[in-house]
């Protein structure tokens, strides 16, 4: 594990810009840093879109926004003073049906020692019900710190 | 050859039939489907005895597109689900979730079940227009709430006598839900009315496996808040809110004790921490109801959380 390995998870939301903007601005502070930017696809369920066409242009639809996603944090890392050298990219596909897993996994594979994400204000009931990628993150930490950015 | 009209005046007496209906082959317009009429499926014939409705808060609402029949090959009594494809919010408290009605969701949980005595039994064809029809064998039982509800006994006796049986059933039912899980699958309408007792075996029967929710963050979590409300009514014998216990002195007096943090995080006037007004009741399950409750810092992801805890509650009334 590297301390200095930090795995920066975004979705395109204004959440996870504020986290890019954080991890840019400790990852330009000084030399050794690695930023591992992932973004998880979600497919959507084929319950929902019966229709194979809907469900094909729901799943390009969903591709095209995790790539921009992965292109806005990136800027934002850039932006920030992060050398384009030290930034990785990649898109994962959501394993069994868990984003925070999928992170997790990410972050073993990648021996991030920090994962950083962004948090998006759920009430109780939404958190409850919806579920908090960024609770379910913290929860499941072990042998690495979570930084979940409000 | 026997004919589709002596095959109905096999199991249906002439006089009881105001007139033959029609044969359908294709259910596509299932609202023209009605009494009389004959659904021809799989080399079987379905004569149609009526729309089935679900019952709640005492209005009834019909189903136009569930046929209740009688399969005239066997005489046994079918249901027969037609294809209805539906988008709908479904109210939890103060929020909605968009849901799905989907044939194929179900099909697929019918051929994941199959023999599996907690759950419901069917098997699905496509008919003639290659719609999904599920033909679903009547579940030969009573709905748990009103069968916990029909016991005639204070909530100290019940609690005592015959909780702990209710709870080796719901844990039951809870290993059934977290098979599916396990299985990358949902029930999707998880409540009180989905779930019944049958009547020769006493097991715990899950119907209805047709709703579907996009829910990538928590994929399980509109199932685990089903338990959860369900396992409550079970506790508590009845749900028990502020506005119920309000209505009488001694109830005044136990609410007095309920603070914000001991009702429900999804229905704020439901009671959650029944040990304020059941105290006998051991901590370890109050606990578990507390996960559910505006208190909790820590909910369940999955029915499997759910059962790690249960489990010992179920071993400590046995024990005691």
């Amino acid at each position: 594990m590297n301390e200095k390995h930090i795995l920066l998870a975004v979705d395109g939301s204004q959440n996870s810009l504020r986290a890019a903007d954080y991890v840019g601005a400790v990852a330009s502070g000084g030399p050794g840093f690695h930023i591992e930017l992932v973004a998880v696809l979600v497919p959507p369920d084929r319950d929902i879109f019966p229709d194979p066409a809907l469900y094909q242009a729901e799943r390009d639809r969903r591709a095209r926004d995790a790539a921009q996603a992965l292109d806005t944090a990136r800027e934002a890392l850039l932006g920030k003073g992060v050398e384009a050298a030290v930034i990785g990219t990649r898109t994962m596909s959501c394993l069994d049906m868990d984003v925070a897993g999928t992170i997790l996994a990410v972050r073993e594979e990648c021996g991030c020692g920090a994962v950083a994400v962004g948090r998006r204000g759920l009430s109780k009931a939404e958190e409850f019900l919806l579920g908090s990628i960024s609770a379910r993150v913290a929860r499941h930490a072990k042998d690495f710190t979570v930084w979940v950015v409000g | 050859m026997v004919t589709v009209r002596e095959l109905v005046e096999r199991y249906q007496a002439k006089s009881s039939l105001q007139s033959y209906g029609s044969v359908y082959q294709d259910t596509t317009e299932f609202m023209n489907i009605g009494y009389g009429d004959v659904i021809a499926l799989g080399g079987r014939h379905y004569l149609v005895l009526r729309d089935e409705a679900e019952r709640r808060f005492g209005m009834e609402d019909p189903k136009f597109w569930v046929k209740r029949c009688t399969e005239l090959e066997s005489g046994e009594k079918r249901i027969l689900k037609l294809v209805f494809h539906e988008r709908f919010n479904m109210k939890i408290g103060d929020m909605e979730v968009p849901c799905y009605r989907s044939p194929e969701k179900e099909a697929r949980i019918l051929d994941l079940t199959r023999g599996d005595p907690r759950f419901m039994q069917g098997f699905s064809l496509p008919d003639s227009a290659g719609n999904n029809v599920r033909v679903i064998e009547v579940v030969f039982g009573k709905r748990l709430d009103l069968a916990v509800d029909a016991i005639d006994c204070d909530h100290r006796t019940y609690f005592a006598e015959h909780f702990p049986g209710v709870l080796a059933n719901f844990i039951d039912a809870c290993e059934a839900i977290a098979f599916l899980h396990a299985k990358g699958e949902r029930h999707g309408d998880i409540r009180r009315d989905h779930l019944f007792r049958h009547y020769d075996t006493g097991r715990y029967v899950w119907i209805d496996f047709d709703y579907t929710f996009d829910g990538s963050a928590n994929p399980f979590g509109v199932d685990v808040f089903g338990l959860g409300n369900i396992l409550l009514f079970l506790v508590g014998k009845g749900i028990h809110t502020a506005q119920s216990l309000a209505e009488t002195p001694d109830g005044r007096e136990l609410l007095s004790r309920v603070a914000p943090e001991d009702y429900s995080v999804m229905y704020r006037y439901r009671i959650m921490n029944l040990e304020k007004l059941f105290p006998y009741i051991p901590g370890p399950l109050c606990r578990v109801l507390q996960h559910y409750a505006v208190g909790s810092e820590v909910y369940y992801e999955s029915a499997r959380e759910l059962l790690d805890d249960l489990r010992p509650c179920l071993d400590r009334l046995r024990a005691a």
